[in-house]
């Protein structure tokens, strides 16, 4: 059998000078050349223009300038059952360097089994309001759980700030967090600001550090790149900064699952009428958060967020994905990477995967796949490189995963065939209404 | 025993040490001086009125009872006859203890009077709704004077009163002291009082949150961001949390700020700025019955035999320099006593044994003394005497057997040291009082 993979292996890179298109069409994993390819070197773009634009590293500046230039930011924090944990959120948003004033809205979620969570919050009340100037923490218990959507627009009713932040109860942020967010908003088109997320317990597992190098692919490089041609796929739920008056137009959040997906969404649906408007991400904006621990956590978790990707895209913003509403630009980048990437691409690799396995006998198969991968390392190596080099600010640190990028491929196919498995959970089993982040009550009045 | 003077309708019938009046004109009328006072059952007057004019009269330290239970302040209480009789006797007994002329006392002098001939009598506050300090003690203002809160308060800090029970915590106005406060919620943001609470309603289908208001002031409710009907509340709805809605600025409050107003001079205030007020019950404490009895409040009513204070004698030995210097002829010595050993006695027996000691030999030295001579203690090691027309020494004698006395065997004794002055023998020509105690002090 190996020497029949040895074999193949050695036709592929023979045959990549000698063969003809059809050829060439059957050995590449089609769909990587004509979709992931090019998305990648756009993004590779976007990092260099991103890199051009920013010009020499020049050392961080603390913000200047009196207070009233700077305007009121409220930080709408969702907590759950954080308990103790939603002390790294305050502390870290209480600790801001921003000149200007911060308000911070802890809003605990079924606050009467989350006592805990609720009591812990309370505790930064004293120390936060009376110690620290130009910063207030508002606690509001909500004693009834009603989801995270309720929960981020009970915060946002009680919000006066110009610019608010739709942040998770167990994240942490550098210091400089708000003040590099707040910059993007000098610009009257920038209607919101995706911020970046790293994996805080990144050091914990092999799961936690592959997931932590995903991060670093897909969030930290790949938005970077987007977010310089107004392409951004997602303003994460954990961290999203949005201007008050925008999150009035659209009417807040909307109950439902992928709260965070819908409202970037909804967003885009007035780019078609407003093409000025941009969704900036600056991996500048920096958010620590926890990722799963375990490879079976992992796997359950992008379960629901793959699976809601098929809700809002398919089920409930079918209708709307048109030129029209979103724009040229944003209708194709969803079209390719949203509708083709996220959601037929999986299937196609389950099912180009069980062609291979069941045409060609194992040695050949697995010549096949191991041209396949080191293909898709070289491309990988190349990107990471290219982050590292034009948009990390953490050279020495992310720099380091370059050893694990030879388990990265593995680790992105088994998260494909997991994808391709959520999707149909979601097709047939209606996974969003199972989906934890708002009680059942609440779920099975939504309207899709 | 003194008579009892008895308020009744009922015939009038004479009993021993009994006097018994339909009225309190007939009372005066009669002219005598009773022990005390007691209404009967079937008088038909007003306990209030009666006693108002008691406690204003040349009686108004006696004690007055009634059959009948009562809550007048100014009455001591519901007592039958021979119960009372006793008591009243008790208090005139009492008060032949003190020393001042209970005719020539101040009204606060009066109620310390009051509560001495009252045993274990404490002084109660009543709440006065037209009482700009909202708190009066009905017995202070009966006795004489608009005394208030702040003259028995005065009384306290002298250490002649003390509060034994705690009534009522009041907050006053920090600008005129008025305890009369409205307090109000006003909005956080623009401190308008148009606020409301209002429960936020959450819409299950679209998720928007809002107060109760948004949903449709009357008649059906429906979201107004998706226009879903909200019939079933827990189904199609619920009301996680309640705001206040502020009707002048539309802000939205968790909590609304209470902001409180004063009546009288119309400030308003936090409550945290608001003067914050006891009001108790007193007593009369230990040094006030000491005071009482010595006379000691008033300078006007010294009698003779009692510890000038060091200012009075100051002055009396200055008048008697001065007559001295006019009239010619008035001897008199001035003699300095020093405790010389306390800290020896200190280190042996102790501070409580000590000031026992001391205030022993000022009794005894008071003793030895005539009613004349005057006295001064300034500091608990130092006695002064002054002593007219007499020679200093016989008395130093006196004294300082006395002193001999004081110890016990095989303790150490008090070391007295003495000095004194002869004048006008050994007065320089333009001394003054001041000059003559510092050159005895400084031998």
């Amino acid at each position: 059998m190996l020497y029949a993979a040895l074999l193949s292996f050695l036709t592929l890179l023979q045959g990549l000078a000698a063969s003809s298109w059809e050829e060439i069409a059957l050995r590449f994993v089609p769909f990587a050349l004509f979709l992931e390819l090019p998305l990648t070197l756009l993004v590779m773009l976007g990092m260099a223009r991103y890199a051009a634009r920013r010009g020499p590293a020049a050392p961080p500046q603390a913000p200047r300038g009196p207070a009233l230039r700077w305007p009121r930011v409220s930080c709408v924090i969702t907590c759950y059952s954080e308990k103790e944990d939603v002390r790294h959120t305050l502390q870290s948003l209480a600790a801001q360097d921003y000149p200007g004033e911060i308000e911070i809205i802890a809003v605990v979620d079924g606050a009467i089994q989350n006592a805990d969570t609720l009591a812990a919050a309370r505790r930064h009340l004293g120390p936060i309001n009376a110690g620290a100037p130009r910063r207030r923490l508002i606690v509001l218990p909500k004693w009834q759980r009603g989801g995270r959507v309720s929960s981020l627009n009970a915060g946002r009713a009680l919000a006066t700030g110009a610019i608010v932040m739709a942040l998770d109860g167990d994240t942490s942020f550098d210091r400089d967090m708000v003040s590099n967010a707040v910059r993007h908003f000098r610009d009257p088109n920038v209607i919101a600001v995706s911020g970046n997320l790293r994996a805080r317990n990144a050091s914990t597992s092999l799961a936690t550090r592959l997931q932590a190098l995903e991060y670093l692919v897909s969030i930290s490089g790949g938005k970077t790149g987007l977010s310089e041609f107004n392409l951004v796929n997602n303003i994460s739920g954990a961290f999203g900064i949005f201007r008050a008056e925008i999150l009035k137009l659209v009417g807040g959040w909307d109950a439902g699952t992928a709260e965070d997906l819908d409202m970037t969404q909804r967003l885009k649906q007035h780019f078609g009428q407003h093409p000025a408007w941009r969704i900036v991400f600056d991996p500048r904006v920096v958010g620590h958060t926890d990722v799963p621990a375990t490879f079976r956590e992992f796997l359950r978790q992008r379960l629901r967020w793959d699976g809601d990707l098929y809700y809002i895209y398919v089920r409930k913003y079918r209708h709307n994905l048109r030129p029209g509403l979103l724009g040229w630009p944003n209708f194709l980048s969803h079209l390719i990477t949203g509708v083709l990437l996220q959601i037929v691409m999986p299937f196609l690799i389950l099912a180009y995967s069980a062609y291979l396995f069941l045409s060609f006998n194992t040695g050949i198969v697995l010549g096949i796949l191991a041209f396949v991968y080191l293909a898709y390392l070289a491309v990988l190596a190349l990107y990471f490189a290219a982050y590292c080099l034009l948009v990390s600010d953490r050279l020495a640190h992310d720099a380091r995963y370059f050893i694990y990028l030879p388990l990265y491929p593995f680790f992105a196919y088994c998260s494909r065939i997991n994808c391709a498995l959520a999707l149909l959970h979601e097709m047939f089993n209606r996974g969003h209404l199972d989906s934890a982040m708002a009680p059942w009550w609440v779920l099975r009045k939504t309207k899709f | 025993m003194g008579s009892m003077v008895i308020f009744s309708a009922g015939a009038a019938h004479a009993a021993p040490a009994q006097i018994q009046v339909r009225d309190w004109d007939e009372f005066i009328s009669l002219s005598c001086d009773p022990d005390g006072f007691w209404i009967a059952p079937d008088w038909p007057g007003s306990p209030a009125a009666l006693a108002a004019q008691l406690r204003s009269s040349p009686w108004w330290d006696r004690l007055a009872f009634s059959a009948a239970p009562c809550a007048e302040p100014l009455l001591d209480g519901q007592l039958d006859l021979p119960t009372a009789r006793l008591r009243c006797a008790r208090a005139q007994l009492a008060k032949r203890a003190i020393a001042p002329d209970p005719s020539l006392l101040l009204p606060a002098e009066k109620l310390l009077l009051y509560l001495y001939v009252r045993e274990k009598h404490e002084l109660l506050p009543r709440h006065e709704r037209a009482s700009k300090t909202r708190y009066t003690y009905p017995v202070a203002d009966a006795l004489g004077g608009e005394m208030g809160i702040d003259a028995v308060g005065q009384l306290v800090r002298a250490g002649l009163l003390a509060p034994v029970r705690l009534v009522d915590r009041i907050r006053a106005c920090p600008d005129c002291g008025s305890g009369h406060l409205s307090f109000v919620d006003v909005c956080p943001a623009c401190a308008s009082i148009e606020i409301s609470q209002a429960p936020a309603l959450h819409c299950f289908t679209c998720g928007h949150i809002g107060p109760r208001g948004e949903f449709g002031a009357h008649g059906p409710l429906s979201c107004p961001k998706c226009a879903a009907a909200l019939r079933h509340i827990g189904t199609d709805y619920d009301t996680p949390t309640a705001q206040h809605l502020c009707g002048a600025c539309r802000h939205v409050a968790l909590e609304a700020r209470i902001v409180a107003t004063c009546f009288d001079c119309g400030h308003s205030h936090e409550p945290a700025r608001l003067k914050v007020r006891e009001v108790h019950a007193h007593e009369l404490t230990w040094q006030g019955a000491e005071a009482l009895r010595q006379g000691r409040l008033q300078l006007a009513c010294q009698p003779a035999g009692a510890h000038l204070p060091p200012l009075q004698f100051r002055q009396v030995l200055h008048w008697l320099m001065l007559t001295g210097q006019r009239h010619g002829a008035l001897p008199f010595s001035v003699l300095l006593v020093e405790m010389a050993n306390t800290d020896a006695l200190l280190l042996q027996h102790g501070a409580p044994a000590v000031s026992a000691l001391q205030g022993e030999l000022a009794a005894r030295l008071r003793a030895c003394l005539r009613t004349a001579d005057a006295t001064s203690v300034d500091s608990a090691e130092r006695l002064w005497v002054l002593l007219p027309f007499t020679a200093p020494e016989p008395v130093a004698e006196r004294l300082l057997a006395q002193a001999a006395q004081l110890h016990a065997a095989g303790e150490t004794p008090l070391a007295l040291r003495l000095r004194s002055l002869q004048a006008p023998r050994e007065l320089a020509g333009g001394d003054g009082p001041d000059a003559i105690m510092a050159r005895l002090l400084g031998d």
